[in-house]
Parts: C-alpha cells; sequence; structure tokens
C-alpha cells in the first residue's frame, strides 16, 4: 500500500485526468470505495493538524473579536470555495469533450446571464463583504479605536529597538519621564483583569509589538507614539515577538509579557518603584528616554 | 540590414525581444525559487546543515544557513520573483511577443523600445546579481525595504543601494514596456479590431500598462528619495535616534510603495487572467461567457487597484476614517472578481472540454485563485487583519495569488504559445506530469502556509524555534517545505520538455490549438514582417461552434464566410 500523501496524487490523478487519458467506465462500486480512500487521505494528511489547536488560547477579554471575524471569514469562504469546486467538477465531468462531443454557442451575452452574474456577484458581497465591513466596523468603534481612559487604566510606554523591548511604568506620581519612572527590558508586568493602555514609538528602525495570546499586534514607528490597549483575563507569561523584520536578529527580538494577579502586581509594583528610586541617575540621559503620554 | 549575432541581439523584431524576455524571465524564476527551496530547508531543518550547497556557500558555519543569508534570501526571493521572473515573463514576454502577431500589426509601436527596455532590464538584472558578492552582502531588508531599515542605519554596505539602483533601472524597463504595449493596443490595430474584439489576454495586458504606466513612477519616486537618504545623507524617511538633520516621515515611505505596490499585484495577475479567459474559451469550444463583462469587470479591478493600497498599513497607525475607507474599498474589489469568475464558470458550461496542457494549467488557475482571493477576505476585514497582519496567512495568500496562480497562468502561457514562438510542440505527457508536480504540492505548501499564519507565525522568522507558541509546528514547516521541495523538482520536468521539443520536437502546424486569434493564423513561427498583409478583422476573438460554421468548429477574426 503506498503512503497517504501518495495515494492522494494517485486518487487526484485517477479522478481529474491530471496524468493520463480519464478512465471512464469506472464501475460505481469502485468509485464509491475510491471516493472514500480519497477522503481518507486528505484525513491522515491533515491529521497532525487536528490534534491540537492551531491558533494559542485568547487570553484577553478583546481577542475574541478577531477570532469570532476570522471564523465569520472563513465558513462564509469556505461555503464558497465549496460551491466554486462543486461547480468545477460537475462542469468540468458534464462537459467533457467525450460526453459534450459539440459546445453550444453560448456567448452569456445576454441581459439573462448578465443579471445572474451580477445578482450572484452582489450576493457574495452582501453577505460576506458588507458583513466584514460591518463587524470590523463595531470592532473599530468598541474596541481598536475606543482607547480605554479612567484611574483604573495600566499606563505602559514601550519602547523597542534592535532588538528588545524597553518598557517604561509612570512611576508613584503617574507622569512619564519625570525621574521616578520603573523602567524593565524584554518584560512587560500588567494586572489581570484591568485595561492596559500602550504608548509604542520605536527607536531605530520600525518594529510590530504582537501577543498571539491577545490577538494583538501595532506597529511601532521612529518619530511618533501609536496606541494599543488590552485587557488580559488569565494570569499566566505570554510571549512578546516582534512581527515586523527589523534586521538579521529579528527573529531573537522576544519579550514576555507577564498578568500577575491584582496584589501581587501592587507589590511588585511598589518594590520596582522603591527600585527605580534607588537607582536614578539623572546622569544617565540613555535611560530616560519616556515621553508626554498619549491619552 | 543586419543579420549577425549582435544585430539578433539587439533587434527591434517583437518576437526576438518576446523571446529574450522569455528566457531572462526563466533564468530569474530558476533563481529564485532555488532561494525559496534553501528558505524552506530552514523552517523545515532549522539550524542543520544546508545538504550539498551548504558546505559550499556558508563553511564558516559548517553549511548551516546564517541569519544574515536568511534575510537576503527572503529579500531577494520576493524582489526577484515579482520584478525580474514574473514582470518579464508575463509582462516583457507575453506583452512584446503576442501583443502585435493577435492585434494584427508588423511590430510594436515604437520598435527601438522593446530592446531598450530588455536591455535596460538586463543592466538591472546584472546590478541585482553583482550585489550578491559586494561586501555586506545584498539588501536584507524585505522586498518592501521600509525604512529605517532600508537606509543606511539599518543596512550599511552597498549591497541595499544596488537595490535600489536595481528597482530603478527596472522600472525604468517596465514603463519603456508600459508605454509600448500601450500605444501599441491603442493604434496599431488592425482595421475592425475593435476594442471588444481584442482577445482577453490582450486586454489584461493593456490593463497591467495602464497601472505600470501610472504606477511605477511613484515606485521610482520612492526609491530616488531612499537612494538620497542613502548615498547623500538626506533625512527623508529617517526619525527616531537615526535622525541627523530636521528628521522625516518613515511612514511616506509606506505610502509611496504602496500606491505602488498594491496595482503591482493586478500587473502580475492581470495577464494571467487575461490568458485564463482565453484559454478556457478555447479549450471548451465556445465564445468566452460575458465577453464584454470580463472585460469590463478587469477594468473596474484596475480602477479599484491604487484606491485600495491602505489594507497593507492597518496597524500602522492609521486613523479609523482611513482605516475603514480602505477596508470597504478593498472589498468593493470582490464584485468585479465575482462577475470575471463566474463567467470563467459560464465558460466551461455547455462547452466540449478538451484537457490539453494549456487547458489544465489554465484550470488550475482557477481553482488556485479561488483559495488565494477567498483568503484575502480574511486580510481586508481589519478585525481579522491585526492579528493575521505580516504573518504567514499573509505569504500563503499572496503566493496562492501572485504565486501559484500568477505562474500557472504563465505556464498555460508558454505551453499554449510555444507552438507558435518556436515552431515545436512541446511534449503533452511530460506537460501533464508537470502540471500535477506542480499544482498538487503547490496548493499544498501555500495553504499549509495558511494554517502557520491563523496560528500565530510570524512571516521573515529566520527560526520559529525561538518561539514557544511556534514549536508545534514543526511538523507542518517540515511538510510545507517537502512539498514546496517537489514543486520545484517539477521544474525539471519543464526545463527538460523545453530543451528537448526545441532540439527534437515536433514541428508545429500554423494553428495546433484550432482557434481563430490572428496569431494562428500565420505560420509558426512567423515570418519577419508577422502578415503578409494587414488583416482585416470581422469578428470577435473566441468564434468557437458558431452555428454557421460547417466544416470546422471556429472562425478565424479575418476569415471572410460566404
Amino acid at each position: 500500500m503506498h503512503h497517504a500523501p501518495v495515494r492522494l496524487l494517485l486518487e487526484l490523478s485517477g479522478r481529474f485526468s491530471i496524468v493520463g487519458p480519464l478512465r471512464h467506465a469506472r464501475p460505481p462500486e469502485n468509485r464509491i470505495l475510491s471516493a472514500a480512500r480519497f477522503a481518507a487521505g486528505a484525513l491522515v494528511l491533515s491529521a497532525p493538524l487536528l490534534a491540537q489547536p492551531v491558533i494559542t488560547p485568547d487570553a484577553s477579554r478583546e481577542g475574541h473579536r478577531a477570532d469570532a471575524v476570522f471564523w465569520y471569514t472563513t465558513v462564509a469562504a469556505g461555503v464558497a470555495f465549496a460551491l466554486v469546486v462543486a461547480a468545477l467538477t460537475v462542469l468540468l465531468a458534464r462537459y467533457r469533450r467525450s460526453r459534450s462531443p459539440k459546445a453550444a454557442y453560448e456567448t452569456g451575452a445576454g441581459r439573462g446571464a448578465r443579471t445572474l452574474t451580477l445578482a450572484l456577484a452582489g450576493l457574495v458581497f452582501v453577505v460576506i463583504d458588507l458583513n466584514l465591513v460591518r463587524m470590523s466596523k463595531r470592532d473599530m468603534d468598541q474596541y481598536l479605536f475606543a482607547f480605554p481612559s479612567g484611574p483604573d487604566v495600566v499606563r505602559v510606554e514601550v519602547m523597542p529597538q534592535q532588538w528588545a523591548w524597553n518598557v517604561r511604568y509612570p512611576g508613584p506620581n503617574g507622569v512619564f519621564g519625570d525621574g521616578d519612572d520603573v523602567v524593565a527590558l524584554n518584560e512587560v508586568r500588567v494586572p489581570v483583569s484591568r485595561p492596559v493602555m500602550l504608548n509604542l514609538k520605536s527607536k531605530d528602525v520600525v518594529h510590530s509589538f504582537y501577543v498571539p495570546n491577545f490577538r494583538l499586534k501595532h506597529d511601532a514607528n521612529p518619530g511618533f507614539v501609536t496606541r494599543a490597549w488590552f485587557t488580559p483575563t488569565r494570569t499566566g507569561r505570554y510571549e512578546i515577538a516582534c512581527s515586523q523584520v527589523c534586521g538579521w536578529a529579528h527573529y531573537l527580538m522576544k519579550g514576555t509579557l507577564i498578568v500577575l494577579p491584582e496584589d501581587e502586581w501592587r507589590a511588585w509594583t511598589s518594590d520596582a518603584e522603591a527600585d527605580a528610586a534607588r537607582r536614578f541617575d539623572p546622569a544617565d540621559r540613555e535611560a530616560q528616554w519616556g515621553w508626554t503620554w498619549v491619552p | 540590414m543586419d543579420v549577425g549575432a549582435l544585430g539578433r541581439l539587439f533587434s527591434r523584431d517583437h518576437k526576438v525581444v518576446g523571446k529574450q524576455f522569455l528566457w531572462y524571465g526563466l533564468f530569474f524564476l530558476a533563481w529564485g525559487g532555488m532561494m525559496a527551496m534553501l528558505i524552506r530547508w530552514q523552517l523545515a531543518r532549522p539550524g542543520t546543515p544546508v545538504p550539498v550547497l551548504g558546505e559550499l556557500l556558508w563553511p564558516s558555519t559548517c553549511g548551516v544557513l546564517p541569519p544574515h543569508s536568511y534575510a537576503v534570501f527572503f529579500t531577494m526571493h520576493g524582489t526577484i520573483m515579482i520584478f525580474f521572473a514574473v514582470s518579464p515573463l508575463l509582462i516583457g514576454a507575453l506583452g512584446t511577443y503576442v501583443v502585435p502577431l493577435a492585434i494584427g500589426a508588423r511590430n510594436m509601436a515604437f520598435p527601438s523600445l522593446s530592446p531598450l527596455s530588455f536591455w535596460t532590464n538586463v543592466a538591472a538584472g546584472i546590478v541585482l546579481v553583482v550585489s550578491f558578492f559586494v561586501p555586506l552582502g545584498s539588501a536584507s531588508g524585505g522586498w518592501t525595504a521600509y525604512p529605517p531599515l532600508s537606509t543606511a542605519v539599518g543596512q550599511p554596505g552597498p549591497g541595499q543601494t544596488m537595490w535600489v539602483v536595481a528597482i530603478l533601472l527596472t522600472g525604468l524597463s517596465t514603463l519603456m514596456g508600459a508605454v509600448n504595449v500601450l500605444t501599441t493596443i491603442v493604434r496599431l490595430r488592425a482595421p475592425g479590431m475593435g476594442f471588444f474584439r481584442l482577445p482577453l489576454t490582450v486586454w489584461g495586458l493593456g490593463l497591467a500598462a495602464v497601472l505600470n504606466a501610472l504606477f511605477v513612477p511613484v515606485l521610482a519616486a520612492g526609491m530616488i528619495l531612499l537612494l538620497l537618504d542613502r548615498v547623500l545623507g538626506t533625512n527623508f524617511f529617517l526619525a527616531g535616534a537615526a535622525v541627523t538633520k530636521g528628521g522625516g516621515d518613515p511612514l511616506l515611505y509606506q505610502h509611496l510603495f504602496w500606491i505602488f505596490g498594491h496595482p503591482e499585484v493586478y500587473v502580475l495577475i492581470l495577464p494571467a487572467w487575461g490568458v485564463v479567459s482565453d484559454l478556457l474559451a478555447f479549450f471548451s469550444r465556445k465564445p468566452a461567457f460575458g465577453y464584454r463583462a470580463t472585460a469590463l469587470a478587469m477594468s473596474a479591478v484596475t480602477a479599484l487597484s491604487a484606491a485600495v493600497y491602505g489594507h497593507h498599513m492597518f496597524v500602522v497607525g492609521l486613523s479609523p476614517l482611513l482605516s475603514q475607507a480602505f477596508m470597504t474599498l478593498t472589498m468593493l474589489i470582490s464584485i468585479p472578481s465575482a462577475v470575471f469568475f463566474l463567467n470563467w464558470l459560464g465558460t466551461l458550461w455547455k462547452g466540449s472540454i478538451r484537457f490539453d496542457v494549456p487547458m489544465l494549467f489554465a484550470l488550475g488557475v482557477v481553482f488556485v485563485f479561488a483559495l488565494g482571493g477567498l483568503t484575502g477576505l480574511h486580510l481586508g476585514a481589519i478585525s481579522s487583519d491585526v492579528y493575521l497582519h505580516d504573518s504567514f496567512f499573509v505569504v500563503g495568500h499572496f503566493h496562492l495569488t501572485m504565486a501559484a496562480s500568477v505562474l500557472l497562468g504563465a505556464f498555460a502561457a508558454v505551453y499554449f504559445w510555444f507552438p507558435k514562438m518556436f515552431g515545436k510542440e512541446l511534449d503533452p505527457v511530460l506537460g501533464r506530469w508537470h502540471f500535477a508536480l506542480t499544482i498538487v504540492p503547490l496548493v499544498l505548501a501555500f495553504t499549509g502556509m495558511l494554517v502557520l499564519g491563523y496560528g500565530g507565525m510570524q512571516r521573515r522568522l529566520y527560526n520559529p524555534d525561538a518561539y514557544e507558541f511556534l514549536r508545534r509546528f514543526a511538523s507542518t514547516n517540515a511538510w510545507i517545505s517537502a512539498a514546496a521541495w517537489v514543486a520545484g523538482a517539477a521544474q525539471i520536468l519543464f526545463a527538460a520538455n523545453v530543451l528537448t521539443s526545441l532540439v527534437a520536437g515536433r514541428k508545429a502546424t500554423a494553428n495546433p490549438w484550432r482557434v481563430g486569434t490572428l496569431e494562428w493564423t500565420v505560420a509558426s513561427p512567423p515570418p519577419k514582417e508577422n502578415f503578409e498583409s494587414v488583416p482585416a478583422v470581422v469578428r470577435g476573438p473566441h468564434e468557437l461552434s458558431p452555428p454557421d460554421a460547417t466544416r470546422k468548429d471556429w472562425l478565424a477574426q479575418d476569415e471572410v464566410t460566404p
């Protein structure tokens, strides 16, 4: 017996006459059997994928929005694709030369064909595209551009550089860049269940702050501040990756986002603030990279 | 006149220049493909020595592909495939060879511009090839070359500068080609050859030329500013710590790049759409269903192309208004795309379908483009694009559309016009194997990349093992690579087919596919002046199985019926 991929290839070739003349008079039981084998082959091929979840678990209050739009699109596009493949298969089988020796002179230039085509295209547009626009607009209004404000919001400035993440908290007085800030490298600590707002600005080239578990991605450009936010719902450690190519060590530009229970985060913050006050050196200009917060 | 070797090299005959573009494009296709194979080795077996080639290329790392070379490879793979392989094959070879023959002209409108365009492209290619051998290597900031990474701050050394020069030169070549094709189509159509009697291939090539003429200059503007930043120390695209005076805006470059960049993807796909529209009709022995609607739908996509470019920039920090406008405009493209796609299916309906090799490739485009086009929806919607942006989902999507669809379209064109170009037939059995061993692994590899992207894997990543959340994709990456290597190896069949056919192939008749467009009314290969007398066109390009034809099932465009 052949391996599944090989069998899949063989089946494909037999069914669609890719590599040889069409085999027409295949007895029906054979056809069913081969269809079953075809399906089994496809399953075996995709088994490693189905065995475990492909996407990382969502650990944020907002992440489900991207997932929902992704799956709406996938199902809708999947149905459209299945219809296309079904139509293609039927047309190719039904109108192949041996079954349809003479073509009909159909130009499709009449009003009927034109209306049908436009109607189908319109249907696709309304069912898929307009819904995507609607859902995305809703997410833009309620999440992507609806930046949180208020005393509850945890504010963090992130300045990536080749190839690390500089992190800054405003310190006890709540103002960035005035000497009492807490700074960190490659680690962002935040409390669970509170909105976290980021100000991003790059030191050198374009980077992109990417946390797969929060479905969060935003470019950090040199020269101006961009904003992003999220609300972690589960404590734990999550990987921060750079998703915009930024030089040969791009792949090593990794950080960790640590979501702590509220009390642990408060304890860490007061420790870090005391530490920052002790270590502050006004002469060390390199360490004072903070900017005026952009709400 | 001169017929020596030198004269042939700089020939003004569009047929000679078209063939030159063909060989040139195939050479770079092989080069760009080799780099893809090496990229896939690193992703399948990160940090292990590349077999055979590794020891030769990187003795200092015992044959392991180093991260900097990896960056050069993904940069140059994209650059070469887009500007030096696909463009020369479809725009250069097809545009220069087929257009005059198909519209009943004796040559291009500006015969001297054809060799000038080709040799400017060769100059660009030489600069690009030499850049691999300069200190610090060639460009490594991605084919998009975003500053500041692409300025001297991120890319010291002459490689990136040479890359910019090569893009400027190839842009100049493309611009000359576009002006030439466009003028030829507008001015040199044979009497009776109205715009709505042109083969759809010519429509696709003409629309691609419009886009090139409009938007290559925008790219050139960006490239010239980047060159000034690199060479003269200006700060157009610099900001942040690297600024020495004043400071500019790196985002300006991204706007300039994508105003060109999005139309560019249509430049590549439009000729393929045109070829597929024609071939489906020819091999179904039917007129192209909804011919006018297809031509107009392709024009509508062309008109929309630059108005949607912002969807490449959803995570850079655009305003909500701009983001929403670009998203909505992007979604509009669905309508014309659905129209011509449905027309393709309509062409097959009630046909008498022949599965010749060009038709197999054309049907392959229909299948692959459906997959690629539909996955574009995920990226057009802002909500899902934020997660998928710069991931392998993007790579899978544009490889299904720009790589697989376009390449299958180019192969369809080569298999279809090869007998006309060289007067020899390609072997159909080898052709079928080439098709099967190309499309199956390509679809597997690129849909696998969609899965990786959904799983969160970033593109342009040297070593996925660096991230915990990507380790579970080791086997996925391995089988994607295996598929890619099968597809790569299958191209040997194509090369063998072309070479053996040229040397010992069966002589092709004037009209082996029995179709009616003008190039098939003359000998294979056509005489120097193409047509003895300029044909008078009396009908459209796909008059197949017309009710009034009795002796044969097609009517040539200039055939006079009693």
